[in-house]
């Protein structure tokens, strides 16, 4: 890492980089590429999400998708049968979402490494079964396992339809900003820090005056905020949403994987993530679906199992080295000691 | 009352089933200390090693289980030693990322549920072996049930005395507990730590290759038929208590009778929904699972 | 900020423009305007598409084959992809669309994954990366839903077979047409089945066993056989939704047994229909008249190879297709064979509605004479076929196929196509309604109690 000093792929300067072309790209590109592009950022938001707590504070969360699966749900439900309008469905959903995440965080934090995870993974389980077989709670319809058509606005932007795919891109775009933002002011904080403490070693932090519980909930707390905003999105860019999916166990993983591919606890690492896997799958689902079902999947599977090998701290610094080794080929060697 | 009786018979044998899948995974999460997401990916590649010696051979998997059940031995202990080891030495070594084992088998489960979709595409498959298709009945006819049930019921035990004996009455046994209990302490005491995990984990995948073999004569064969005992396997496992043998028995039994028993006053989804509760239950009040607290130092 | 920095960005931003660019010519590419082969090649070609003589007209049409490939409901995606494949390369061997000078059809494969979000992006890549006029599919009915979803946004007309939600043509969408039933016709023929039996056998009235899986299907078609039975006061005496993917049924058998049920309805995909039908036999269940199954495992040739003639026999199965119509004609028992030998399965009732499907979206081609959208829309609308018996397209024995004005197919008030069929000693024998049914197919009614047997 001789070159680090001068290079344009370090620091912040990287991170506006990727911004910028992720931003512009879509404008030139056509429709199926923006369409990616809005997973893309879908995605990212949802890994960063779920990388606020569990990749900084290391309790890894396979059960996340739970309170993407209420926000979608609760902003839905209020849309259909109330007319309320999604944006502000969905700060309902996520304060909903909120509440449930510490209830159910508080006696399960105290779990440690592999028993966390189970716990959520037997959360998903459950709440997952509970909506499918459920068609309403008291006066609220939740329709079971046929899930909630969306009924079309006709492109209404107050109701969060619209007719150009550029929107929702930069709908995506912005959560993911402030996605983004939210992790880099947290990580520079106290809160940052101590997550930092409590994952390297929760009983030294604990040793040290942190109050473990307390901080991790707060960070659960606004993980579970901006994650149910994805389950938002999610409900209105799909038009459906039904149980099998926004509460399953499948989708949980998929976000964590996005997060520990890319780099989990850096602040750049799921949108790396997001950036190499959705389009990856997505080509690789293109080419080969029909041919041979299941190749897709394989080498996304194969995919993984190199990345934990050969990167063991993510996409994040490969990425960053790589663009860095083609900068040095392009521009020459320029070494500056440090 | 006497469906209730019923009911509890078949709730224990299938509780034996879910046991014999969760006793090898018990092994390997009371040892190497990992989450083995591949388990149920293993538990299908199993069964399908005896779905092509059944039908192009005609070997029965009871049989062939003291052929594959080697082979995946032999398997789990290279999977181990090549693969995991570097990963474990790695971990060991930063506290940065503890989960990269656990990513590492969430890959491989893809891996191998996908390369089998392609081989063997979706459709479901049965060994129409004789213990498939006859029946045990007891008591004038009102308890009836596969064979091949009755047969993973009595294996489980088999299975389970088995790994109990290896673990607690050997000389190799004294080393895995010398591994689980304190692995640098054992590294110092000159025991092969990793040549030991891999035993462990070898142990492991045999027994759910002998799983596995109960299980195609049972169920089904399909690529996804991983998913219907994998997860349930874990909770099995950590209900019982990290480890311990005996404990994954009684988890086996609980979630059997949970489905059986208790699905016969509430509906089975409610059921099933009920399992998950009772393991989060259990998992939050008693931390060590059902019997893992009396076996901890 | 240095200089050199500042030089290197310019430099990468040019790159990234050129990039960008590129994409962007990969991505207009492939518009749905764009019937030629698009410049990335990422299309799949089907074998029916390799196999067509590229050069009779130059022209290629492409239709969207939209199933769940893998996931929970892969084997019977894989059928219906089958079956369209099938019926894409005969009519390209017959010479193509005619009204297009011979072009050829070409079917794009893309997979759902049995979930309702991929299969939106799956149908949104079909539009506008492989540029395809229409699409078929998507089996499940949450996937129907959000794939018509994007099919009505694009303006490209969908086909939807196998989804029986009724909101797939409740949206008012036009561009969205089915042509399967949707759940309550499926649900009704087996009530009005009932119906002939209770009349043959004088009686007043039925109590009903309901075991479901508890997803949309499942739960959709236990709703609507409770409506109907309770206009006729029947007693339901277990109400039982069940989870996907069980290991062992026992403990829902043993209610059934405890209930004590006249009849019991049955909706479950095929890996729980070979466990649950395995574990009713095994405890000699005795339902007087019948097991009721809307079909999903009864109808997958899996279940079949799984379980002996004896565990299924006497059971009622409501086969979405005209059962009697491989023995009725010749030409339908070429197609079974060609099925057999190209695929390897019996034909199934999978299989006819994926060539079914296929083969309206090739007449409302041949109709249109052309792929732009709004005149295909209007040419599948007006498609109005009637089974004589004769017709390529109605391999699955739909009575007709003719939409009304939510593009739901009416089966022109006739019979929706599906047949009641019995078991009897491992055959399927085809009884209600009338006209399906063969000279001499009696019910074997009320079935022997397993101590007769």
């Amino acid at each position: 890492m001789t070159y680090k000093g001068n290079s344009i792929f370090k620091g912040k300067f990287f991170v506006w980089l990727t911004l910028v072309i992720l931003a512009v790209i879509p404008l030139f590109s056509g429709l199926y590429w923006q369409g990616i592009l809005v997973l893309v950022c879908y995605y990212a938001y949802a890994a960063t999400a779920w990388n606020f707590i569990c990749g900084y504070a290391g309790t890894m969360s396979l059960g996340h998708s739970v309170y993407m699966g209420i926000g979608g749900y609760i902003s839905t439900i209020i849309l259909e049968t109330k007319g309320i309008s999604p944006w502000i469905g969905m700060f309902i959903g996520a304060a909903v979402a909120m509440l449930l995440g510490v209830i159910i965080s508080y006696p399960t934090f105290r779990l440690k490494g592999p028993y966390f995870t189970l716990s959520s993974i037997a959360i998903v389980e459950l709440l997952g079964t509970f909506i499918s077989n459920t068609e309403s709670l008291g006066p609220i319809p939740i329709k079971g396992g046929s899930g909630w058509s969306l009924t079309q606005t006709g492109n209404q932007a107050s109701m969060f339809e619209f007719s150009s795919k550029l929107s929702y891109f930069y709908i995506a775009f912005a959560l993911m900003l402030i996605g983004l933002f939210v992790t880099y002011k947290m990580s520079e904080s106290k809160l940052g820090y101590y997550l930092v403490a409590i994952r390297s070693d929760d009983d030294a932090a604990r040793s040290l005056g942190i109050n473990v519980t307390k901080y991790k909930l707060i960070a659960m707390a606004i993980s579970c905020f901006m994650i149910s905003i994805a389950g938002t999105f999610y409900a209105q860019y799909f038009r459906y949403i039904g149980p099998d999916r926004i509460f399953s166990y499948d989708l949980s993983v998929q976000v964590a994987l996005i997060a520990l591919i890319g780099g989990q606890g850096t602040v750049m690492g799921p949108i790396i993530g997001a950036i190499v896997l959705i389009p990856l799958s997505e080509i690789l689902s293109s080419k080969f679906a029909g041919q041979m079902s299941g190749l897709n999947l394989f080498l996304y599977g194969v995919v993984m199992m190199l990345v934990v090998y050969f990167m063991p701290h993510g996409f994040c610094e490969h990425v960053v080295s790589i663009l860095q080794k083609v900068e040095e080929k392009i521009f020459g060697k320029k070494k500056v000691k440090e | 009352m006497n469906n209730i009786f019923i009911a509890i018979l078949h709730g224990l044998i299938l509780g034996g089933a879910y046991s014999l899948i969760a006793v090898g995974l018990s092994v390997i999460f009371g040892v190497v200390r990992i989450i083995n997401f591949s388990h149920g990916a293993m538990l299908m590649a199993s069964a399908f090693a005896y779905y092509e010696l059944f039908t192009r051979f005609n070997v029965d998997p009871f049989f062939a289980m003291f052929f594959i059940a080697p082979a995946f031995f032999i398997i789990g202990f290279l999977l181990q030693k090549v693969i995991i080891r570097p990963l474990l030495i790695r971990e060991s070594a930063s506290v940065l990322e503890p989960t990269s084992v656990m990513l590492f088998t969430i890959g491989l489960d893809y891996a191998i549920c996908n390369l089998y979709l392609m081989i063997y595409t979706s459709r479901y498959k049965t060994l129409n072996t004789w213990s498939y298709k006859n029946y045990f009945r007891a008591f004038d006819n009102s308890f009836v049930t596969q064979y091949s049930r009755i047969i993973a019921f009595i294996l489980c035990f088999v299975v389970a005395f088995g790994l109990w004996f290896i673990i607690n009455k050997t000389e190799l046994g004294k080393r895995i507990r010398a591994v689980s209990q304190n692995r640098d302490a054992a590294a110092l005491c000159g025991v092969d730590v990793h040549t030991t995990y891999g035993i462990a984990f070898g142990l492991g995948t045999a027994a759910l290759a002998i799983a596995g073999a109960a299980m195609s004569s049972f169920y089904l064969v399909s690529p996804s038929v991983g998913n219907v005992f994998g997860t349930k396997s874990f909770m099995i496992v950590v209900l019982g208590g990290l480890g311990s043998i005996p404990g994954a028995i009684v988890g086996g039994m609980i979630f059997g009778l949970i489905e059986q028993v208790i699905a016969q006053f509430i509906p089975s989804t409610m059921a099933s929904m009920l399992s998950f509760a009772v393991f989060l239950i259990v998992l939050v009040l008693m931390p060590d699972g059902l019997l893992g607290s009396r076996k901890r130092k | 900020m240095s200089k050199g920095k500042v030089k290197r960005l310019l430099s990468l931003g040019l790159a990234v423009i050129m990039t960008a660019s590129m994409i962007a010519g990969c991505g207009n590419s492939g518009t749905a305007e764009a019937p030629a082969s698009s410049a990335e090649g990422t299309e799949v070609e089907t074998e029916a598409g390799t196999e067509a003589p590229a050069a009779a007209s130059g022209d290629v049409v492409k239709i969207g084959s939209l199933w769940p490939l893998t996931g929970g409901s892969a084997t019977i995606g894989q059928q219906h992809a089958d079956g369209a494949e099938a019926a894409i390369k005969e009519i390209n061997a017959n010479g193509g669309i005619k009204s297009m000078g011979g072009a050829q059809i070409q079917l794009v494969v893309a997979d759902t994954e049995t979930a309702a979000d991929k299969a939106s992006v799956a149908c949104e890549r079909l539009i506008t990366d492989d540029g395809v006029s229409m699409i078929i599919g998507a089996y499940n009915s949450t996937c129907c839903i959000s794939s018509s979803e994007v099919a009505q946004k694009y303006s490209i007309p969908y086909i939807s077979q196998g989804g029986v939600a009724t909101a797939v043509t409740d949206r008012g969408y036009d561009y969205v047409y089915r042509i399967n039933n949707t759940a309550t016709y499926d649900v009704l023929e087996m009530i009005t089945a009932l119906d002939t039996i209770c009349e043959e056998n004088n009686l007043d009235t039925l109590t009903y066993a309901l075991v479901y899986e508890n997803s949309d299907w499942g739960a959709d078609n236990a709703r609507i056989w409770k409506e109907a039975a309770d206009e006729r006061g029947w007693t339901c005496v277990l109400d039982e939704p069940v989870t996907n993917g069980q290991a062992d049924m026992t403990s829902q058998v043993l209610k059934v047994k405890d209930s004590g049920a006249d009849v019991l309805n049955v909706s479950f995909y095929t890996d729980d229909s070979i466990v649950f039908s395995n574990a009713l036999y095994a405890n000699q269940v005795d339902l007087p008249w019948g097991v009721w199954s809307v079909g999903g495992g009864w109808q997958d040739a899996a279940f079949f190879e799984a379980l002996d003639q004896e565990v299924y026999n006497y059971h009622f199965v409501q086969e979405d297709w005209d059962m009697c119509g491989v023995q009725n004609h010749e030409w339908i028992q070429e197609v079974a064979t060609q099925c057999k030998e190209t695929y390897g399965y019996e034909m199934t009732s999978f299989f006819a509605q994926g060539w079914t499907v296929a083969y309206i979206a090739y007449y409302a081609l041949e109709a249109a004479g052309t792929t732009d959208a709004e005149t295909l829309r209007d040419a599948i609308k007006g498609i109005e076929l009637h089974n004589d018996g004769t017709d390529r397209a109605l391999l699955s024995g739909y009575s007709a196929i003719a939409f009304d004005e939510k593009n739901q197919n009416t089966f022109d008030g006739g019979a929706t196509g599906g047949t009641i069929v019995q078991y009897q000693d491992g055959v399927a024998v085809p009884l209600y309604p009338a006209e399906h049914s063969v000279e001499g197919n009696v019910p074997i009614l009320p079935i022997p109690s397993f101590s007769e047997r």
